[in-house]
């Protein structure tokens, strides 16, 4: 062995030293809390994907890597494990949860999708989007991880675009970051560009991204730095500002591990669409943050980033009685359910005066305090997921796809009714007996288009005007693709096919709205559900019962009624509701009838009182 | 004829009130909440001017009365715990008390009941043993 392999031998062991490889289980040096509450500096040297540090003055520069970087005192294959970067990994997902939304006004869809086992949700595979299609499509408002840097997902027709665009590893500045020049926007904007490699680093204060991987070739070499074919083209590069580097290469990452609510907000925004409250002030902010909480003061994680999601079933889901606690009961109602704290949480015990306990088997918290206050019609909202916020060249207008409806009332798992946000999902699908499903994406983008060539489209990026015609139009159209299923449209709860009497639409369970609970904002106590009185809900008219609900489709359909996704009786409940008009009469007779009852048991007793005094006198005499 | 229909509207209140309870229901609604509070302003009346027709008979006064001692008492007991059962729900349909204090007049309410309903079939058993 001559003395060349000896010193590789020794830097590839200091290397899998210095990542914990070499030890596995071993906890780093950043995943041992010393009990201080200062907060660690991050002073630290770029490595990139290759394991090498980042020096300036070497070529080509490359964008540091995150598993490699922080991978160095943290152990990334722990946090890779955490809610946010597991889609796909998981056994039990837990509860629904907010859907990424492929929407096209110019293909009529509208569907929900997720890696995640949720009712209701659709695989990206299922309508032929690849894994690579997804990152460059959605990872704007996901921090990397899970199929961005998992090669199981991975497709074999994009297999040498990855090694272009390089992995998407988990993002960890989009949360830790508190550095207010960190701009998250880049990120979306470079994985557009299929920068995936560069798109972290495009975000950090001290570096610049310039070119586009989706402009090279699929053989482009990022270390060769050989110029493209293509002229015009510009290869994805970075700049570092040398200014952030010491004399030691090292640079400064303002990093937290309380993440401010500003972070979350970039993924989880939300604005209702109300036409009397145009102005963003006009909208309020959850009751927790606004009395001072953060938002990771409940939805806590340790190193493996479990997020607590603190829904109520969360504690069974993860066999984890102490996630209880971190539910709205757990912490609320923590004297009645006798639970320690681990927290110092211990949320104010609500009075709920007046509020007969059935309520509390019927409803869960959320119906009376979370969400948009109920009005006589649904609203549509933007969420950032959803419709891209916070990132350049969105369409702003309020009726831009996906139209998300909020609130509906919905009956849950636990058969309480609940708040929730709703997609109606609108597809091209393919029928085959009673088994619907949808078409790979590639196969119907072209004929939608073509034959909604001659429709205008609305700027607002809503659904375009049209009729029963032009469906029937497009799915004659696919007949010619198999003759073993039967194209449909699915839309607005019903799915349209072509038959020889022309379309026809009928009910399938694939047509079912996507539901999701509303967790926030969390109203205060005085703008309860219920805060005015029972008549909030227990009227005739109340909203509860007959809000009126948008069946959203670019068809024409007829709206529903809250009722119908609450499993309740319309009629039961508006005989009960027109019964409160009785019901001064109702506690006036009781009064009255117990007020002639206790006279009578109070002359009774008056009478017994006299009967004993005189025969006590008697025996006296 | 008031006695009869305050059985009658007692016999009311007790199928509206447990039968759910004995089909699995953990607490009363829909419909068998709605008969039951139609029921109950009845029922309270009646059973008040039934109470008051009956009462001299009962010996309200101490005098001597036509009536057996146990029946007498069954009927003054039955009236006491009218107060708490009917107080019970009256209270929990104002907004004075928590949620804390609802459930115990739930269970004021439930047992009361039960209560009522145990002095009433002593009553027919004791009857039925008397004509015996």
């Amino acid at each position: 062995m001559n003395k060349n392999s000896v010193y590789k031998i020794c830097f590839i062991g200091l290397i899998l030293l210095s990542q914990g490889k070499a030890f596995p289980g071993e906890k780093k040096l950043g995943d041992v809390p010393d009990g201080s509450r200062h907060p660690a500096i991050h002073k630290i040297k770029l490595v990139d994907h290759d394991s090498s540090v980042i020096h300036l003055y070497e070529r080509p520069l490359l964008p540091f890597s995150t598993e490699m970087t922080c991978g160095s005192c943290h152990d990334y294959q722990s946090i890779r494990s955490g809610w946010h970067f597991n889609a796909g990994c998981v056994e039990n997902d837990g509860r629904n949860s907010q859907p990424w939304i492929y929407a096209n006004p110019k293909t009529l869809t509208q569907i929900p999708l997720s890696y995640r086992n949720w009712d209701g949700a659709f695989s990206p595979d299922e309508i032929g989007m690849t894994a690579f299609e997804f990152n460059q499509l959605f990872g704007r408002h996901h921090p990397g991880g899970s199929v961005g840097d998992q090669e199981k997902f991975w497709d074999k027709k994009n297999i040498f675009r990855w090694n272009v665009s390089g992995q998407l590893e988990i993002n960890c500045l989009v949360c830790h970051d508190v550095n207010p020049e960190n701009d998250r926007s880049q990120y979306a904007m470079n994985l557009k560009k299929q920068n995936f490699r560069w798109a972290t680093a495009s975000t950090s204060s001290f570096a610049n991204v310039n070119g586009s991987a989706k402009d090279m070739p699929d053989n482009y070499d990022i270390y060769s730095g050989f110029s493209p074919d293509d002229s015009k083209a510009i290869p994805p590069s970075i700049d570092y500002d040398g200014n952030k580097f010491n004399e030691k290469d090292e640079v400064f990452f303002d990093l937290t591990r309380n993440i401010p609510n500003e972070n979350c907000y970039f993924c989880h925004s939300k604005m209702v669409i109300d036409k009397e409250r145009p102005e963003f002030w006009q909208h309020g902010e959850d009751i927790h943050l606004k009395r001072g909480m953060n938002c990771v003061d409940c939805h806590r994680n340790g190193l493996d980033h479990q997020m607590v999601r603190g829904y109520p079933n969360e504690f069974r889901d993860k066999n984890s009685s102490e996630l209880f606690t971190y539910s709205c009961e757990g912490c609320h109602l923590s004297k009645e359910n006798d639970q320690k704290f681990s927290h110092n949480n211990n949320g104010q015990i609500p009075q709920h005066k007046g509020l007969p306990p059935l309520h509390f088997e019927k409803l869960s918290c959320t119906a009376c305090h979370s969400g948009e206050m109920l009005t006589n019609e649904s609203f549509f909202m933007k969420t950032s997921m959803a419709h891209a916020l916070g990132t350049h060249g969105i369409n702003k207008a309020d009726s831009t796809l996906p139209h998300i409806t909020t609130p509906v009332f919905q009956e849950d798992i636990n058969g309480k009714i609940s708040p929730v946000n709703m997609v109606w999902p609108s597809f091209w699908g393919w029928k085959n007996g009673e088994n619907i499903f949808p078409m790979k994406k590639d196969n119907y983008e072209l004929i939608v288009k073509n034959v909604l060539s001659k429709v205008s489209f609305n700027k607002n990026g809503s659904w375009p005007i049209i009729n029963e015609n032009i469906i029937s139009k497009i799915l004659t159209s696919f007949e010619s693709q198999t003759s073993e299923s039967t194209p449909v449209y699915i839309s607005g709860g019903k799915v349209y096919a072509q038959n020889s009497n022309g379309l026809s639409n009928s009910y399938h369970p694939i047509t079912d709205p996507y539901t999701w609970p509303i967790g926030h904002n969390v109203r205060p106590a005085t703008m309860s559900l219920g805060s005015g009185g029972c008549t909030d809900c227990h009227s005739a008219d109340s909203p509860f019962y007959t809000g009126i609900i948008t069946v959203d489709s670019p068809l024409k359909t007829d709206d529903a009624m809250m009722v119908d996704f609450h499993s309740q009786n319309l009629f039961a409940a508006q005989v009960f509701s027109n019964a409160f008009i009785f019901r001064p009469w109702l506690k006036g007779i009781i009064y009255l009838s117990v007020f002639l009852i206790l006279s009578l048991l109070a002359l009774l007793f008056f009478n017994g009182l006299r009967k004993w005094i005189d025969s006590t006198e008697l025996d006296e005499s | 004829m008031v006695n009869t229909l305050w059985l009658i509207s007692f016999f009311g209140m007790v199928i509206t009130g447990f039968i759910p309870l004995i089909l699995g229901n953990t607490a009363l609604n829909g419909w068998w909440m709605i008969l039951h509070v139609s029921i109950a302003p009845l029922f309270s009346i009646l059973l008040a001017i039934g109470a008051m027709y009956s009462a001299k008979k009962m010996g309200i006064d101490f005098n001597d009365s036509p009536r057996s001692e146990l029946s007498r008492s069954i009927f003054w007991l039955f009236l006491l715990l009218f107060i708490p059962c009917a107080l019970s729900i009256l209270f929990s349909m104002n907004t004075w008390f928590g949620s804390t204090i609802q459930y115990v007049f739930l269970k004021v309410h439930f047992y009361s009941a039960i209560g009522m309903l145990l002095l009433v079939i002593l009553h027919f058993n004791f009857l039925r043993n008397n004509k015996g």
